[in-house]
């Protein structure tokens, strides 16, 4: 039995709609998705309902049949719904397993059967002698199956004869807020750049975003907003010399990480239609509101925290929203920033954990290639770093901890650290 | 002399050179700044020019970019080449190891590509349209150099110094493997002008590039495109010059068979109504954009719906009139010791044909395996008729075939040349034949028409 083949679309938020099943609509130089009225969102609760009931129920039954028979259902929807049913459709497809099931090996079916034919033709004198009725009849008989099995099997393996072993598709509402995400996910597959402004109350959520960028080599610059949070402009290494849509399927791939921060909007300067017409497509949006503690801060940084009050010291200890880049040499995002109360100066701190001895020599690396901000690295005594491999020179340094980060050990790093900074 | 040393690194099929020394020295051509990275950025097909810049003006380099090797052995197997082989690869290297070289199927451009690697010795990707020529290539390739030879491609991913890719491959993966390889061959390098494969050529930092073609011209115009790409075409020679000496004899037959009555009346009813759709909404499908008009207008009516089902229905009927099919039979039996190839326009008449004559067929869905055996037992003779569609129209080496049936096809001239090519490979004594079966009074006729247009059907 050959190994069930998964669905292209398992995970959530995979499937990728493209252009032509997007309701969209031009406004001058914008390019505007049109969001689902109510009946339309209605109709799509309803095909999202009627096209996974029908994958259940065709589950053991063969692609084609599945596929007649959505097909048979599409009209259903009427001439105006037809972009929203092929979109939720291809939701729905994307989430089946199809399966080659044939009682006989196809393959073997075939190179059998077309070997007798050859020969039986070969030997003919008149044109009637050739007939695929003997020939299939003769390739039944050592098998002691009927001819008719042999003929159906000879193409059992071709895609439309797979049968579908299971249906992985979510409820309707599930499904319609993937549908949603995919609408835009198909405009940004046509983008060129997108220009993305993300707010985060938690680190993790850069960290996340910025992970998600560098795994798909996009390049990006960094700019403050003065009202919070950044604005960070996305392409690729070769968009500079030609401003085709080829990092398109990455920065729609990149979508779902900046719709997890806080508050995000996006411009994309997309080529659109058949004419590759530029566009612009803005689109904006809030991730779930915040738990009652703003973050998901991890705990030895919240102990810190906690405790920072206690020390009665001249630094005021807070969360970080602060992203420190240095282009050409990376970026790290930390988790809290303290600033002296005379002279204002701030010092970042990032727990690089527990885990990853490559992110301690990635962040020194970025120190010594000039990173223009004073920081405090915690690094667990598990990776076994000296405190020594960042030197003076450099405006940061690292806290190497037993088990877990102690408040007065990392005042200790931030004065002198602060110190090299006068 | 420069002082500081310049570095030059690959970054995601671009060069990124870091470290330019301050002074009147400009960068090398084709390299600008980027912010993003603070540093100087050019696409990685700049490579062999930067570097001479470097040379020529005396500036220390760190050379972190190329990442190909020499071959530390060349080819175990010395063909005597034929003269025209020899010609195109001296025109070759004359062009400093960039261009394309033009010769007709059954020629043997794969001996000059072979040629062209044993001559460079640097690590080289051939990239081909098809998997059938990936696997032909890959043989090739493993009986001139020894293995092993790495396959991107088809569910394969195995990089070595010598690699065959498919086109949609190097696409997908040039801007990481950009820097791995000397030399490139592009295989039936009319595909490369388009925008995406010509990324493939853009991406690589390849100093040496050889393509290879039948037939350079592209119904877009964009060949000449080819030349920032691949280089100028370096050589050419037509099929009426190798014709007898070096590929073998061959007669083009066009068959013009009928529609039943019934099958007229249904023909010319589906017709007028895609027709009347066509007027009303004032398409001209002579037009470049004619079909993606037609395509876009289909869908927004019902009318449109039922003039995109009548299309498709006239189409069939004279695609697949019965009367053609009867006519094929005719042709299998006439050539049962021969060894046939029949073209069909689209897979599921393929499949008709393979399940009513029982004759092997391979399209796009056929596997690898199936693929190799299925012509395999060609050669050997153990078939003597194959069905495809289209993935055998280019390139694929099939010797034995004499005999080529296009049962239908498009109004390209390139595929209908290439389909001839199949049965040109010449051995002893071999006259090949073409035959066209086509179904008049139909627009199949003006089809076939505009397909023959060229010197091989003269």
């Amino acid at each position: 039995m050959i190994p069930l083949r998964p669905a292209p679309a398992r995970g959530e938020g995979i499937t990728l709609l493209t252009a032509e099943h997007v309701h969209t609509r031009r406004r001058a130089d914008e390019l505007l998705v049109v969001p689902l009225d109510e009946r339309q969102r209605l109709a799509a609760q309803a095909m999202a309902e009627a096209y996974g009931e029908l994958a259940r129920a065709f589950v053991g039954k063969d692609r084609q049949s599945f596929m007649e028979a959505c097909k048979a259902l599409t009209p259903s929807w009427g001439a105006k719904d037809r972009k929203l049913a092929d979109g939720i459709f291809k939701l729905v497809l994307d989430r089946c397993v199809f399966e080659e099931e044939t009682p006989l090996d196809s393959q073997q079916v075939r190179a059998d059967v077309f070997t007798r034919a050859a020969e039986l033709r070969r030997q003919a004198t008149r044109p009637e002698e050739f007939s695929r009725q003997i020939v299939l009849q003769a390739a039944a008989e050592p098998l002691g199956q009927p001819a008719a099995l042999l003929d159906a099997a000879l193409y059992g393996d071709l895609p439309g004869a797979h049968i579908l072993k299971q249906a992985l598709v979510p409820p309707p509402d599930r499904l319609l807020q993937l549908y949603e995400l995919a609408q835009i996910q198909a405009v940004l597959l046509r983008a060129t750049r997108v220009v993305a402004r993300v707010a985060c109350q938690d680190p993790a959520q850069f960290r996340g975003l910025f992970r998600t960028l560098k795994f798909h080599q996009l390049l990006f610059t960094l700019t403050p907003v003065p009202a919070g949070g950044y604005e960070i402009t996305l392409d690729g290494p070769f968009s500079m010399f030609d401003a085709g849509t080829r990092y398109g399927l990455k920065l729609a791939l990149a979508l779902p990480s900046i719709m997890a921060c806080d508050a995000w909007s996006l411009t994309a300067d997309v080529l659109w239609g058949r004419e590759r017409k530029p566009l612009r497509f803005r689109q904006k949006g809030q991730s779930r509101p915040c738990d009652e503690s703003g973050t998901t801060m991890a705990e030895p940084v919240s102990v810190i925290l906690q405790r920072w009050p206690a020390l009665q010291c001249d630094w005021t200890a807070a969360a970080s929203a602060r992203v420190l880049d240095l282009p050409g040499a990376g970026l790290c995002v930390p988790d809290l920033e303290f600033t002296h109360v005379n002279t204002g100066h701030t010092v970042f701190f990032e727990l690089l954990g527990y885990w990853s001895r490559a992110a301690v020599w990635k962040r020194v690396e970025l120190c010594e290639a000039g990173l223009p901000f004073s920081v405090v690295f915690g690094v667990s005594k598990a990776l076994r770093v000296s405190e020594d491999v960042l030197g003076d020179e450099t405006a940061a340094a690292l806290y190497v901890f037993t088990k877990t980060p102690n408040a007065r050990s990392l005042l200790e790093r931030i004065e002198r650290v602060a110190a090299r900074h006068r | 002399m420069q002082a500081s040393t310049v570095d030059i690194r690959f970054a995601g099929g671009t060069l990124e050179l870091r470290h330019w020394p301050a002074g009147e020295l400009h960068v090398p051509a084709g390299f600008v700044f980027d912010e993003r990275t603070a540093c100087h950025r050019a696409p990685a097909c700049q490579y062999a020019d930067a570097v001479r810049y470097l040379i020529a003006n005396r500036v220390a380099y760190n050379d972190a970019a190329r990442a190909y090797a020499t071959l530390a052995e060349g080819a175990r197997v010395h063909r005597e080449p034929r003269p025209y082989q020899a010609e195109a690869l001296a025109a070759w290297k004359k062009a400093h190891g960039r261009g394309v070289v033009v010769l007709p199927t059954g020629a043997g451009k794969t001996q000059v590509a072979l040629m062209a690697i044993d001559d460079r010795r640097r690590s080289t990707l051939v990239v081909a349209p098809t998997l059938d020529l990936v696997r032909q290539w890959h043989t090739q390739l493993t009986d001139a150099f020894g293995g092993p030879i790495g396959v991107i491609g088809g569910g394969d991913y195995d990089v070595q110094p010598i690699t065959v890719s498919t086109y949609d491959s190097a696409y997908l993966h040039m801007e990481h493997l950009g820097a791995r390889f000397g030399l490139l061959v592009f295989d039936e390098c009319h595909h490369l002008p388009g925008a995406s494969y010509a990324l493939a050529a853009r991406f690589s930092l390849a100093p040496f590039r050889l393509g290879l073609t039948a037939t350079p011209e592209r119904t877009d115009g964009r060949e000449s495109d080819s030349a920032s790409l691949v280089g100028p075409i370096v050589y050419r020679k037509d099929i009426v010059e190798l014709s007898g000496d070096y590929l073998a004899e061959y007669e083009t037959v066009r068959v013009a068979v009928d529609l039943s009555a019934e099958e007229r009346a249904q023909y010319d009813e589906a017709r007028s109504i895609y027709v009347g759709f066509l007027r009303e909404q004032g398409i001209a499908m002579a037009k470049p954009d004619g079909w993606s008009q037609f395509i876009i207008r289909a869908s927004r009516s019902e009318a449109g719906r039922r003039a995109m089902k009548a299309y498709q229905r006239q189409r069939e009927l004279a695609f697949t009139a019965p009367a053609k099919l009867d006519y094929l039979q005719r042709l299998l039996f006439q050539h049962r010791h021969d060894r046939v190839l029949i073209f069909t326009q689209d897979n599921a008449t393929c499949y008709q044909v393979s399940r009513t004559f029982l004759v092997p067929a391979i399209t796009h869905h056929t596997k690898v395996k199936e693929r190799t055996l299925s012509l395999q037992k060609f050669a050997e003779g153990h078939y003597s008729v194959l069905v495809t569609s289209k993935v055998l129209n280019e390139g694929v080496d099939i010797p034995a075939a004499n005999v080529a049936i296009v049962l239908s096809g498009s109004g390209s001239v390139r595929e209908h040349v290439q389909r001839l090519g199949r049965v040109l490979r010449k051995s002893a004594g071999k006259r090949a034949l073409l035959y066209e079966l086509v179904t008049g009074d139909t627009s199949e006729a003006s089809t076939s028409s505009r397909r023959r247009d060229h010197v091989a059907y003269r």
